[in-house]
């Protein structure tokens, strides 16, 4: 291939190398970037703080941003900002995630049953679905932490409950749409039973969405999640996450504003990551259909 | 029409009575037992004593009974009492329930307004205005609701010193509040609360701008040479009406839940700190009042929401006889 040609895309081997994918997908990639970039420095906080997240020194306490040795400020304990930050960076994903991945699970469980059974069973569930969609789910968050104590777990079961629904409805409203094509009818008359088109013909395509729109979820929970720790009701101390950290810095609000507010950033940045991710993925298979 | 109210009424009602059957079930879950807490632990060794006091407290009875005398009491106002103050329970959400409507009244009020005009200005205007307008309430929902709480904080209590950032009093403390302070304090935590459901209905609206002036009244109108300004106010402006009330159940919730947090923020003497500092306290009896009168609030105003329904859609007051 000679060098005039090679600057033209011209065949579908060479854009596949060439910065077109790159460059079109600048979004995801950037996106991607960012987590990858927190998740590693996770893994290298050692090497990146001189101080763990707990160690309490008096003697540093509200230091500024820019200090030696603790580049973004240590709070009223003397406790490094950023080696808190990263220490709080697996709770903080994980209590987006965990709850993102669970809700989309059971959701399109709950969704496929419905659609592809259809009669009685399906109005059962939108019923149900359909009177728990909107309902506060901060409420039942508070409940679950009042009777069985505040954690974590309990936290990521009511949020779990609280996305449910709505996954469950957009997975019935993909099955019910899918479910009379040829090749559901043709496995049908080929002997094929409910579980086997399931899981074999409906799953496989509605994937996709399920996972564009659990991206988006992971984002949103990560706010959301924080709001629950701000509050109390989600990571319990000595862990840290964002939220905790928020809560922690507002009380310096007067002092060191940036023990609220670094954490506070670090909490949009991950979200808008995740949600500009899924909302990447949309936009592609839109112009692709 | 009628068959819309009664259904619309029979689906609030039912969401009640669910949560109030899960109320009455998890406080069973609580640790300890009740006979315990009354009869001391010297009570507890006699026999007799404890059968007489389940009698007394109808503890013997099947639990749908137990269930409908515990519900009589809740319709009546009666929570019983607060296990760590010993006030009564009725007391203390009244005295919560007024800066909580307030707050959640003034933030509605704003995000609507705030919403309406943010969107319209997304769907009319174009070049970069219209791109950041678009992109914004995108990174209002990611943005913590309780970090802008702080930031305003931050901005016009702490640097400006323009305004309090808490320390409305309730009424708790004898002193009535002057409309002017009341005024002041309420400024900052409702524009922070407003944020997330005007960013919602700026989405919505800007979506229903977009849909609408593809339609053919829309094209005709403009072929018969009416004003930009007309067609868009008549003719594409009431139409987003309808979406905001579809998805009102939504902007309610999501306005509670933000609430909740920005209550906290600039301790707000509402039901939302007064349900949080409860927790703390494990005083279950406050919580599960709390939780049933949002609950109640949550369904009552999607019920109103519902009903404007009525008043926009022709279609629903009049449906077609099939």
């Amino acid at each position: 291939m000679s060098g005039a040609t090679a600057v033209r895309p011209t065949s579908v081997r060479w854009s596949a190398f060439s910065a077109g994918p790159v460059m079109r997908h600048w979004r995801s990639f950037v996106a991607i970037g960012v987590i990858a970039a927190f998740m590693i420095a996770w893994l290298g906080r050692d090497f990146l703080t001189e101080f763990g997240p707990s160690a309490v020194r008096p003697a540093r306490a509200l230091l500024p941003v820019g200090a030696p040795g603790s580049p973004l400020g240590t709070d009223g304990l003397g406790r490094d900002l950023l080696s808190r930050l990263l220490a709080g960076v697996p709770f903080s994903l994980l209590f987006g995630a965990v709850p993102a991945a669970a809700g989309m699970a059971i959701g399109a469980a709950i969704g496929l049953i419905a659609g592809f059974a259809g009669g009685k069973i399906d109005r059962a569930i939108v019923g149900v679905m359909d009177v728990l969609l909107t309902f506060p789910f901060i409420l039942l968050a508070i409940l679950v932490s009042a009777v069985l104590g505040a954690s974590l777990q309990n936290a990521m079961i009511a949020v779990t409950l609280s996305i449910l629904p709505k996954n469950a409805r957009l997975i019935r409203s993909q099955t019910l749409s899918l479910k009379h094509r040829e090749f559901i009818t043709a496995s049908q008359l080929a002997g094929a039973g409910p579980v086997a088109i399931i899981l074999k013909h409906l799953l496989p395509n509605v994937l996709p969405t399920a996972l564009i729109v659990a991206s988006t979820d992971v984002g949103l929970m990560i706010t959301l999640t924080a709001g629950l720790s701000f509050i109390g009701l989600g990571v319990q101390p000595p862990d840290v996450d964002w939220g905790v950290l928020v809560a922690e810095g507002a009380r310096y609000i007067t002092s060191a504003p940036n023990l609220a507010f670094i954490p506070s950033i670090v909490i949009a940045i991950v979200s808008i990551a995740f949600v500009a991710l899924a909302d990447n993925e949309r936009r592609r298979r839109r112009s692709r259909h | 029409m009628g068959r819309y109210i009664a259904s619309r009424t029979g689906s609030s009602l039912l969401v009640l009575l669910g949560a109030s059957i899960i109320l009455f079930c998890t406080i069973r879950f609580v640790p300890g037992d009740p006979i315990t807490t009354v009869l001391g632990s010297a009570g507890i060794a006699n026999p007799d004593l404890v059968a007489r006091a389940i009698t007394a407290y109808g503890l013997d009875k099947p639990l749908p009974v137990q269930y409908v005398a515990w519900l009589s009491h809740v319709a009546q106002g009666d929570f019983g009492f607060s296990l760590v103050s010993g006030e009564r329970v009725t007391d203390i959400v009244a005295r919560r329930v007024g800066p909580s409507l307030l707050l959640g009244l003034a933030a509605s009020v704003l995000g609507l307004g705030i919403g309406l005009i943010w969107g319209i200005a997304a769907g009319y205007l174009s070049g970069a205005a219209r791109a950041v307008l678009r992109a914004a309430p995108m990174f209002v929902l990611v943005v913590p609701s309780f970090s802008v709480g702080l930031a305003l904080i931050f901005a016009f209590a702490v640097s400006l010193r323009l305004l309090p950032a808490s320390g409305l009093s309730s009424p708790l403390e004898g002193d009535h509040q002057s409309l002017a302070s009341l005024l002041t304090h309420l400024i900052l935590p409702a524009l922070a609360l407003c944020l997330v459901p005007a960013s919602l209905v700026a989405r919505l609206t800007y979506a229903t701008i977009d849909e609408v002036e593809q339609e053919e009244f829309i094209r005709t109108a403009r072929a018969l040479g009416v004003p930009a300004a007309r067609i868009a106010v008549q003719h594409s402006l009431p139409n987003v009406m309808l979406p905001i009330i579809t998805t009102g159940g939504l902007l309610v919730s999501a306005l509670i839940t933000n609430a909740v947090l920005i209550e906290t923020v600039f301790s707000w003497p509402g039901v939302g700190t007064m349900m949080v500092t409860a927790v703390q306290q494990r005083d279950y009896t406050v919580v599960q009042a709390g939780i049933l009168v949002v609950a109640v609030a949550y369904v009552l105003s999607s019920l109103a929401v519902d009903g404007l329904y009525l008043v926009v859609d022709p279609r629903v007051r009049n449906p077609p006889n099939t």
